[in-house]
């Protein structure tokens, strides 16, 4: 079953390291980079400035609380200050880090030469990165944010904060949740179809299980905000009274469709933190990580139950008693796998032989810490505990343990273990260890007082206190534990920088380490590994039957020969035993990614500053950039040819029993790719639509005027009719890729078809946009109307994209170069993503339909 | 590997599913039920959610059940590892389901309360 007597590739590397490396010269050479290390980096990067910004706030808020009747900042500073430093850390630093970690680092380790969409990945920073300019530039306006970090109507809604921070808090933290997103639909289509040869399911590093499991909850969980963003920033600007309990709404929709998302957040901070500290404590104990299987199992585990959790954060809310205590039972269920994840990790501490090198010492540090915050987080997950240290400082203490605990130290590990890869060099020894030293210490001095404080009756987002009340020396220990912490963040920050450069040489493993990210240079070259290499066990680099340096080709990838100069081609393997299936070509260079995004930041600040035209405007070049970044220019296959002439020969290895002969080159759009990242996003799209369906069956519920009226909405019998044209379209594209499948002859007949599937989408679009805009709905005086007109507008925007996705793909396949004959699987994404445009469209309509008549 | 050398019949793909995921699938329900009948049960009786949880449990019982058997009997090993997997996520989500059910037994459905 080896494939060492294979025969091994002789490659070109300087032809490899051109074909990967930056197209252009320059500046836009530089930002038109879509590879997955300079996305990964700026990721990464970015972060770790938020990630600063955000601590520089925190230890401002500790020097105001370090003594009683502090006047350094006033109480509205104050609430701009918590405000800011809690969304900073949890959007725009403890997910992104740990995103820009996997895009950079999985692919080196699951044997890859770059994300499967990389142009897709480039956006998902530039959107993030917008979100972040936007949020922050809120101080030029004076505005910042200050609705705390979970932003509770009426507290947010325009009555009560009018002005700008709260809609730039709304559209910022909106736009990061679109590029996590994005990132999730990216990393599991790399995880599926971009592993190494003969690396299975079972044999993937753990790094990898965590984020499959983690990025299947982004797409379940971020859609519900995203969705209950908009919904108030609509309510902000319209008057739609979605939150507001006097006209049929209700405050507590946002608290349910918040919590739904916040809960999983925070194990969507933890789980590939856990990933994490899975790759350095083998390295670092030198023993593979006990009970592996079981840790898989617990990931998932805990990645489900986490969405059993949401009210714990509403215990006070007044929902019944009885319902709570199934919250709280489920609370107390998950720390069973998180203690299963702890006892490996303490398991392979205790057989194997630790180093005191830096990684270790902050895996170490997480042990102490997490384990900490599990105890009072299983306290607080306890009703009647709950009812006591609610919005206390118990809670700020328990919550940052399990943060810092569970996503900053684990991120330091990571940081500290990966440098030497990303830029060959060593972090020197002893800086990390006095940062972890320093950065312990600190957190102890200033968390642990802050439980003591809220047991005295210290409440959460308070300016300042008076004098007398016991609480000045804990918040003093709290504040000097703070600077203590600060400088250790601030050793390890000069550390990377000074090493950056000058640091000592390290050599592609400095570490000894089992995953394939080593069996490379260090930096990585531009095109990852020389060879792409074959698996045979979950640790690549380790044990007898394994090579150390796995260089060998994949028989039939060798037997392809090497690609031509230019064309960056990647393997595609089965999603679950990794056997090879098929080669993609990858796009390179491209600003269109980031000319998308600065449209969509023209639409926003014209929504912001109720500027329509240029909000029009800006929705016209967000159309024009996507239609010209999906332009099917430049995509040739140059090796068709060579393939033709390659003799079919029986391989030997993971491709036993196949030739050469049935691989077949696939560009954009093939089943491998395009289809898959398709369907995680029509899984995406299923949660958006689903989160505004619950909304709606959540307000008839809770009101008794549902409609207000007996009046019937206007336009009901054109809107049924919209809805028709909508399935039409959609068959329509199915018997479009019906005909494609039937050779060249019916290429012409699809396109056809598939115009007929846009003009019929569109029509039903316009007449949404008609009705919705010719009703006159009174949208801000019952929340029924609201949402009614608020389906009618999800519809039309539903249905434009669907439009111009089937004329987009008509166009394509007007190219000859992009669709081959006997492709079946080209057509598969658009007609995948009409269809459920159009059945979205259906169901908003029946349940908005239904609410009405239901008990009515 | 070639799939010829698996003699013994292999279980379907939704037979696997169910086998791996029962469990899971079974305490979803019961959360998602439990917390939407509590205000039905304070007025019909408790016994509405403690048929959830019955019905829910035994659904478990049977994936966990299922999955042994098989994580013990088939000779295909990835196959045989999914089935250990779901051993631990039977077991996991039917004490998930016995522990939020039995909240029924101590909770009274009708309480209600909010901070002031
Ligand atoms: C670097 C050390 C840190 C210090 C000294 C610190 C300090 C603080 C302080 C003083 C508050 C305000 C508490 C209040 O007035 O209620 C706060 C709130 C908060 N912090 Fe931190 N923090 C740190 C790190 C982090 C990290 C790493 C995260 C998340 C990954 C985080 C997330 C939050 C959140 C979510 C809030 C709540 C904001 C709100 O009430 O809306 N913090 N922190
Ligand atoms: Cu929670």
């Amino acid at each position: 079953m080896s494939a060492a007597d294979a025969p091994v590739q002789q490659v070109d590397l300087d032809v490899l390291e051109r074909t990967w490396g930056p197209r252009r010269p320059g500046i836009v050479g530089w930002l038109g980079q879509c590879n997955h290390k300079a996305v990964g980096l700026r990721f990464i990067v970015t972060a770790m400035a938020f990630f600063l910004i955000a601590g520089a706030m925190a230890l401002v808020m500790r020097t105001q609380l370090a003594a009683p009747e502090n006047d350094l900042v006033s109480p509205e500073v104050f609430n701009q200050l918590f405000t800011m430093h809690g969304t900073l850390m949890m959007f725009f630093f403890a997910v992104p880090i740990l995103e820009g970690l996997a895009i950079y680092f999985l692919p080196l380790q699951l044997g890859a030469r770059d994300m499967p969409m990389p142009r897709f990945g480039a956006f998902g920073y530039w959107v993030y990165l917008a979100g972040g300019i936007l949020l922050l530039s809120s101080f030029f306006f004076g505005a910042a944010p200050d609705g705390g970090w979970y932003a509770y109507p009426p507290l947010t809604t325009a009555a009560f904060s009018p002005g700008l921070n709260i809609d730039l808090w709304l559209l910022g933290v909106t736009l990061t949740e679109i590029s996590a997103i994005v990132a999730a639909v990216e990393i599991i289509v790399l995880i599926f179809r971009s592993r190494a040869p003969g690396m299975t399911l079972a044999r993937m590093p753990l790094f990898g299980w965590s984020m499959l499991a983690t990025s299947a909850m982004i797409l379940v969980a971020f859609p519900p905000l995203v969705v209950t963003s908009l919904l108030l920033e609509i309510e902000r600007k319209l008057g739609t009274p979605f939150f507001d309990g006097t006209a049929g709404g209700d405050p507590l929709l946002w608290q349910h469709l918040f919590w739904w998302f916040g809960h999983p957040e925070v194990y969507i901070q933890l789980l590939p933190a856990l990933g994490i500290l899975a790759t350095v404590i083998p390295v670092a104990t030198r023993r593979r990580l006990p009970m592996r299987w079981l840790v898989v199992a617990s990931f998932l585990a805990i990645a489900i139950v986490s969405f059993g959790l949401w009210v714990h954060h509403m215990f006070t809310t007044g929902i019944p008693h009885l319902a709570l205590q199934f919250f709280s039972s489920a609370s107390f269920m998950i720390a069973i796998p998180s203690g299963v994840i702890v006892l490996s990790f303490i398991a392979a501490f205790w057989t194997g032989r630790a180093n005191f090198d830096p990684p270790t010492l902050f895996a170490i540090g997480f042990l102490v810490i997490f384990v900490f915050g599990g105890i009072t987080g299983v306290m607080v997950g306890t009703v009647s505990f709950n009812f006591q240290a609610h919005d206390t400082y118990f809670v700020v203490g328990h919550f940052h343990s399990v943060l810092i605990g569970g996503n900053v130290f684990p991120v330091f590990a990571g940081l500290y273990h990966w440098f030497p890869k990303v830029t060959g060099r060593h972090v020197n020894r002893r800086a990390g260890q006095a940062s972890f030293w320093l950065m312990l210490v600190g957190f102890m001095l200033t968390f642990v007082p802050q439980h003591v404080v809220g047991f005295l009756g210290m409440v959460r987002r308070m300016w300042t206190y008076e004098e007398g009340l016991g609480w000045e020396v804990w918040n003093l220990a709290s504040s000097l534990g703070s600077g203590i912490l600060g400088l250790g963040v601030g050793v390890s920050v000069v550390a990377f920088a000074v090493a950056w450069r000058g640091g000592e040489p390290a050599g592609g493993d400095p570490w000894g380490a089992p995953t394939l990210e080593w069996s490379t240079a260090s930096p990585v070259p531009q095109h990852n590994f020389p060879v792409i290499p074959v698996v045979a066990s979950a640790e690549p680099r380790w044990g007898p039957l394994n090579r150390p340096d796995p260089v060998e080709a994949s028989p039939w990838y060798a037997a392809l020969g090497n690609p031509p100069e230019g064309q960056r081609e990647t393997p595609v393997t089965t999603p679950i035993h990794g056997r090879s299936a098929a080669v993609a070509l990858l796009p390179t260079h491209s600003l269109w990614p980031l000319w998308t995004t600065v449209a969509i930041m023209v639409v926003l600040i014209g929504v912001l500053f109720d500027l329509w035209w240029l909000a029009g405007v800006g929705v016209v070049l967000v159309t024009a950039s996507l239609v010209a970044w999906t332009w099917p220019a430049g995509r040739t296959d140059l090796r068709e040819a060579d393939i033709r002439e390659t003799e079919p020969t029986p391989l030997d290895g993971p491709d036993r029993g196949r030739n050469v002969r049935t691989f077949r080159v696939v560009t954009d759009g093939g089943r491998s790719i395009g289809w898959w990242g398709t369907v995680n996003g029509v899984i995406a799209l299923g949660h958006l639509v689903g989160a505004t369906a619950v909304a709606t069956v959540y307000l008839r519920s809770r009101t008794v005027t549902w409609p207000p009226t007996a009046t019937e909405p206007p336009g009901v019998t054109a809107i049924v009719i919209a809805a028709g044209l909508a399935l039409v379209a959609a068959v329509s594209t199915s018997l479009a890729e019906r005909g494609t499948r039937s050779g060249r002859a019916a290429r012409p007949v699809a396109a056809l078809l598939l115009v007929l599937a846009g003009a019929f989408a569109l029509a039903g679009g316009l007449i949404h946009l008609i009705v919705t805009l010719r009703g006159n709905l009174p949208v801000d005086e019952h929340a029924f109307w609201a949402i009614w007109w608020l389906i009618g507008a999800t519809s039309f925007v539903l249905l434009v994209s669907a439009t111009i996705t089937a004329w987009v793909t008509a166009w394509h396949l007007g190219k000859r170069d992009v669709i081959r004959t006997g492709h079946d699987a080209e057509l598969a994404p658009v007609r995948l993503w009409v269809w459920s445009c159009a059945v979205s469209v259906v169901a908003l309509l029946a349940v908005a339909m239904g609410s009405a008549v239901w008990w009515g | 590997m070639t799939t010829t050398d698996t003699a013994r019949a292999r279980p379907g793909a939704v037979a696997i599913t169910l086998a791996v995921f029962g469990g899971t699938i079974a305490w979803a329900f019961r959360f998602g039920l439990g917390y939407l009948l509590v205000p039905a049960a304070c007025e019909i009786g408790d016994w509405l959610l403690h048929l959830v949880t019955l019905g829910t449990a035994l659904l478990a019982l049977a994936a966990l059940v299922l999955s042994l058997r098989w994580a013990r009997r088939l000779d295909d090993a990835p196959l045989r590892f999914s089935m250990w997997f779901g051993v631990a996520l039977n077991v996991f989500f039917l004490a998930a389901i016995l522990l939020e059910g039995s909240g029924v037994l101590f909770v009274d459905a009708c309480a209600k309360a909010a901070l002031p």
